[in-house]
């Protein structure tokens, strides 16, 4: 017998705030990401702004560790451009792997929201058709390339002692390109990635993100998970539509895709037309 | 029990500044380089501070002090003047004066800082593909004290500042009007920084020639060893060397009869395991394979 959710409706206001909630939190750190760079690069001509830090990009991104503990384990130092920074974040976003999923991706990675926010320009102009050129028998496989681009990454690091990744990295790209010390080859994946968001919705987060393909395993064990009320659920098959990462949630009840970014769009708090009926919860709650 | 976008969003907040104030307090999160670079955890060396460490952040001013190298070897090996702009050069800067000498090839930056400090004081290091200059390789050869592998190295590792049609003085002048004034005078703007032995050179976009001994395959420093050449790398394992024509038995009597555990394991990983002195064995087998 399906257990039986509070049907307590959410109104439309309350949808709305609730999916503000996320967006300020993505334009805050894509903001605080900005300054900080912005302010590395003043501090290097002798200028700095108040209250905000002049770390380098790689000493805010916790990918530059997950490269690095290779050699941090074998030598005990870190390869190069990377510091301990790093590392404390790489557990701080871990441990929000483990409670929520992937939450730093659908919350907090300002080049995850970035391309979102290109999207909303693809949609405006594809439509229905935007999110849904790569024909699925293709896109099934592809989906599973981060993984390939993490082993890559990970061992091309270990061997060479270096950060190899930063010469391809959009992230670098995007927040750096002021600073004159980008690689070409990264603007060249920035600007397949910006083109890439007009037709496909985060096509870096599902096609080569390696920091995605890592967090995108706790997908099968976080605390929380979306689950879906049978029940209550009506099949309108909004859930699908606002999934940034394709996830067909309306045939699932729970969700444990490895694609997931814990974004919550598909929740009765965000876009699922019934209360209760998709919600964010731990696996044995209501 | 569920949980909605609201605390969810606090959480996030929570978790991630939360956790960057309790490392901070706990002296965890840096986020520059301590300027302290890591030493030998086993060996002969163990204790003393790891060249491989040093950052592009780093001043030849800082680098003098920790490897205790004097500052105007340093100055003389990069061709940094005048003197009183040598102790804060950084060494990335280097890689901004000599990127147009990177586009054909020989890259001189913070890598050849780290080689050249480890060939100076003898450390155990993983001799790349970092290129050094002339007057570099001059300081270490007059030193006395390198294995016939680092010799070797040096042929084969060496831009003469001679042959290279750049414009470093630009470059040098750009680099210097960066340098932070403080203990040091700032230099005047119309000084170069770099020391050319000859006039300095116009710019002229042409590829820069490097010398035929320089030529190599263009290999990672951590692909296996080209089998042709023999040269025992960082990333060699004891397969190659037996390959190469050493027998096992031959290998471990050199490693005091001490067993190989894996064929595949890289000759430094195993020093590293048995707390052996890597450019030793490196420099023996070498000679053996040589012989």
């Amino acid at each position: 017998m399906e257990e039986k959710m509070s049907t307590k409706p959410i109104s439309l206001n309350e949808r709305v705030k609730n999916k503000r909630y996320r967006t300020w939190i993505q334009i805050f750190f894509f903001g605080l990401i900005a300054l900080i760079s912005i302010n590395h690069v003043l501090s290097e001509k002798g200028i700095t702004l108040p209250f905000v830090s002049n770390a380098s990009l790689h000493a805010i991104c916790p990918f530059g560790s997950i490269v690095s503990i290779y050699q941090f384990w074998t030598v005990g130092t870190f390869v190069q451009k990377i510091h301990a920074s790093a590392f404390v974040l790489m557990t701080i976003t871990i441990l929000l792997a483990v409670l929520f999923g992937p939450v730093f991706c659908g919350w907090v990675c300002p080049l995850g929201s970035f391309q979102e926010w290109i999207g909303r320009i693809g949609k405006k102009l594809f439509k229905e058709r935007y999110n849904h050129f790569v024909p699925p028998s293709l896109d099934r496989y592809l989906r599973y390339l981060r993984y390939i681009v993490l082993a890559w990454v990970i061992y091309i690091t270990a061997v060479s002692g270096k950060l190899v990744f930063s010469s391809i990295d959009p992230y670098e790209a995007l927040f750096s390109f002021w600073s004159g010390e980008v690689a070409l080859t990264s603007f060249i994946v920035l600007g397949v990635t910006i083109l890439g968001s007009l037709l496909v919705e985060r096509p870096w987060c599902k096609y080569v993100c390696p920091l995605g393909a890592v967090y995108g395993i706790s997908n099968l064990f976080r605390v929380f998970t979306v689950k879906r009320n049978p029940s209550c659920c009506i099949s309108c098959k909004i859930c699908n539509k606002t999934c940034p990462m394709n996830i067909s949630v309306s045939t699932q009840n729970v969700v444990n895709n490895h694609q997931c970014i814990s974004c919550m769009q598909c929740t009765s708090d965000m876009y699922c037309p019934v209360s209760s009926t998709v919600e964010f919860t731990t696996k044995g709650g209501n | 029990m569920k949980i909605r976008p609201k605390p969810l969003s606090f959480m996030i907040f929570i978790l991630i500044f939360g956790g960057i104030g309790i490392s901070s307090a706990l002296d965890l999160w840096k986020t520059t380089s301590s300027k302290m670079p890591a030493t030998y955890t086993s060996g002969a060396f163990e204790g003393n501070y790891n060249p491989s460490d040093i950052r592009g952040s780093y001043t030849f001013g800082e680098i003098s002090d920790l490897f205790e190298i004097p500052i105007e070897d340093l100055g003389t090996a990069f061709q940094v003047e005048p003197k009183e702009n040598i102790s804060s050069f950084q060494c990335k800067s280097l890689e901004s004066i000599y990127a147009d000498l990177k586009n054909s090839g020989p890259e001189i930056g913070t890598d050849s800082v780290r080689t050249f400090v480890a060939l100076y004081k003898g450390l155990p290091f993983d001799l790349g593909d970092a290129y050094l200059l002339d007057s570099a390789a001059a300081i270490l050869k007059n030193l006395g004290n390198l294995s016939p592998a680092s010799l070797t190295y040096l042929e084969t590792h060496v831009v003469s500042l001679a042959d290279i049609e750049n414009d470093v003085a630009a470059k040098a002048a750009e680099v210097s009007s960066t340098i932070e004034s403080g203990p040091i005078e700032k230099p005047k703007e119309d000084a170069p920084i770099i020391n050319n032995a000859s006039t300095q050179p116009k710019i002229e976009n042409t590829p820069i020639p490097v010398p035929e001994q320089q030529e190599k395959p263009a290999q990672s420093e951590h692909t296996e060893s080209n089998s042709e050449e023999k040269l025992i790398k960082g990333k060699t394992t004891f397969r190659e060397v037996i390959n190469w024509g050493l027998s096992k038995d031959s290998i471990e009597t050199l490693l005091d009869n001490k067993k190989i555990p894996n064929l595949a394991m890289t000759i430094r990983d195993f020093c590293n395991a048995e707390g052996i002195e890597f450019s030793t064995v490196k420099d023996s087998l070498q000679q053996m394979l040589d012989n």
